[in-house]
């Protein structure tokens, strides 16, 4: 059997082992939990279900990441997908294009710095923090940004002479937009502003900093690093996709029931002040908790909830 | 100005308070506004009102859970709904935090009318009481509430 066939063969293997291991971990654990609280039993500590689910899914993420490099390696992919995976002007020996590593080692470290901030913020290693949402968001917007000046360069070749000025010009420009987006979307106190705009300053300065520091050393990568940037940001990326996805279910879900405890209200309780004062926070809170976690999945249903809840505020 | 006082307290002490509360010009009624609560003390009834709008007392063992509802307190209980006009974390704190377990912002369930408790993702569990009330354990109580069960 082919590398390739194996790598296939244990992607669904993962899969299905990890949706039978899973549902029974869910079974057990249900029936365990049920034991401890109701007659107080005591006993081991159990790892979490999000653990064991967490451990498929990276496993099986893994195994996707060295399917997508077991393919690139063959070269049997499509045109499109090898147009936009190559470097024509290097050759195919170059996989990702110069400017993608530069943007995805620029998106990692400003994470890390992001991270590191939170951690002084918050005077602790906060697991929670250490998200690998931040990462591919990063990823994707400076790889998105990366093609745009690979485009660029053909038309005005001096930017290929600055590269790293040029990222670093772009990048600040981002950032600056990002945290004034997130500020206005998001309604944030001013302490927390003030921390978002230090944050994305400090970030800034030492980006400048990196970016000003590379341009004196060559821009040449060895292939091999090439291969682990971009594999990590496609790993970030499909991790993400999957755990925002399971979020916005429960969000939404969440969301149902309140519409349809709010249905319930006789048109007395709707009209009560303290009522529609509480509702109105839960409505100016929408956008935010959208904003800060559920961007990927179902973009279509958020404004339909938003529509509902500013129907009935009326 | 008439201040009506409710009392929270155990029965050999309850006539004393209540000469001295209206000594001091106090109304002692079970709809009273302010709560004049003992330390340590966990009534054993709550007057609640049913849904036909009597007032009623609930055995505090029957409550399966407590959740708030506007200004309202909703007892549910035998698959049945009873109202307070109560804050949340004043029955709380009248409520035995052995059996009494905050899980959400806004309700308290007894875990002793637990029926079923299914993990779900994200540090959440789902709860399903006697009389097939639902509910679950959100994220700010989920640390908590392992800790307190040592799961």
């Amino acid at each position: 059997m082919s590398v390739m066939g194996i790598l296939l063969l244990s992607f669904f293997g993962v899969l299905l082992l990890g949706a039978g291991a899973c549902y029974g971990y869910r079974l057990l654990l249900s029936r365990v939990l049920l034991s401890r609280i109701r007659d107080g039993k005591r006993g081991v500590k159990l790892p979490s279900y999000t653990t064991v689910f967490s451990f498929f899914l990276f496993a099986a993420l893994v195994l996707l990441v060295m399917i997508f490099f077991q393919a690139l390696y063959q070269r049997d992919m499509p045109e499109s997908v090898k147009f936009f995976l190559t470097d024509q002007q290097w050759g195919y020996n170059r996989i990702l294009p110069r400017y993608l590593w530069v943007f995805t080692l620029v998106g990692v470290f400003d994470w890390l710095l992001h991270y590191l901030f939170d951690c002084v913020r918050h005077k602790s290693f906060r697991l929670n923090s250490f998200g690998v949402f931040p990462v591919a968001l990063h990823v994707i917007l400076l790889v998105a940004v990366g093609y745009l000046l690979y485009l660029l360069e053909h038309v005005i070749p001096a930017f290929g002479d600055h590269l790293y000025l040029c990222t670093a010009i772009v990048y600040c420009a981002c950032a600056v937009l990002w945290t004034a987006g997130k500020a206005i979307l998001c309604k944030r106190r001013r302490k927390e502003l003030l921390w978002d705009f230090g944050r994305t300053f400090f970030t800034l300065a030492s980006v400048l900093l990196l970016m000003f520091l590379g341009s004196f050393y060559s821009r040449e990568l060895p292939p091999v690093a090439e291969w682990i940037v971009g594999g990590c940001a496609l790993f970030g990326l499909l991790f993400d996709l999957v755990r925002s996805s399971v979020q916005t279910v429960n969000f939404f879900s969440e969301l149902r029931a309140q519409e349809e405890e709010f249905a319930k209200r006789t048109q007395e309780e709707r009209e009560d002040e303290a009522f529609k004062g509480e509702m109105k926070e839960a409505l100016s809170q929408l956008p935010q908790r959208f904003f800060l976690h559920y961007r990927w999945a179902l973009l279509w249903k958020f404004p339909h909830s938003l529509a509902f809840w500013e129907r009935e505020m009326k | 100005m008439d201040v009506k006082v409710r009392l929270c307290c155990r029965e050999e002490k309850r006539e004393e308070l209540e000469r001295m509360l209206r000594a001091g010009g106090f109304t002692v009624s079970a709809d009273g506004e302010l709560v004049l609560s003992e330390e340590n003390f966990f009534p054993d009834r709550f007057l609640v009102q049913n849904e036909r709008g009597e007032n009623v007392l609930l055995d505090r063992e029957e409550i399966a859970m407590v959740e708030s509802f506007n200004h309202d307190l909703i007892f549910h209980s035998r698959g049945e709904k009873f109202r307070l006009r109560e804050r949340l974390y004043v029955i709380e704190g009248e409520l035995p935090s052995d059996d009494f377990v905050r899980v959400n912002q806004s309700a308290i369930i007894n875990r002793k009318k637990l029926v079923k408790i299914v993990p779900a993702l994200g540090s959440r569990f789902e709860l399903i009481l006697e009389g097939g009330i639902r509910t679950s354990v959100s994220r700010t109580y989920y640390a908590e509430f392992k800790r307190r069960f040592g799961i």
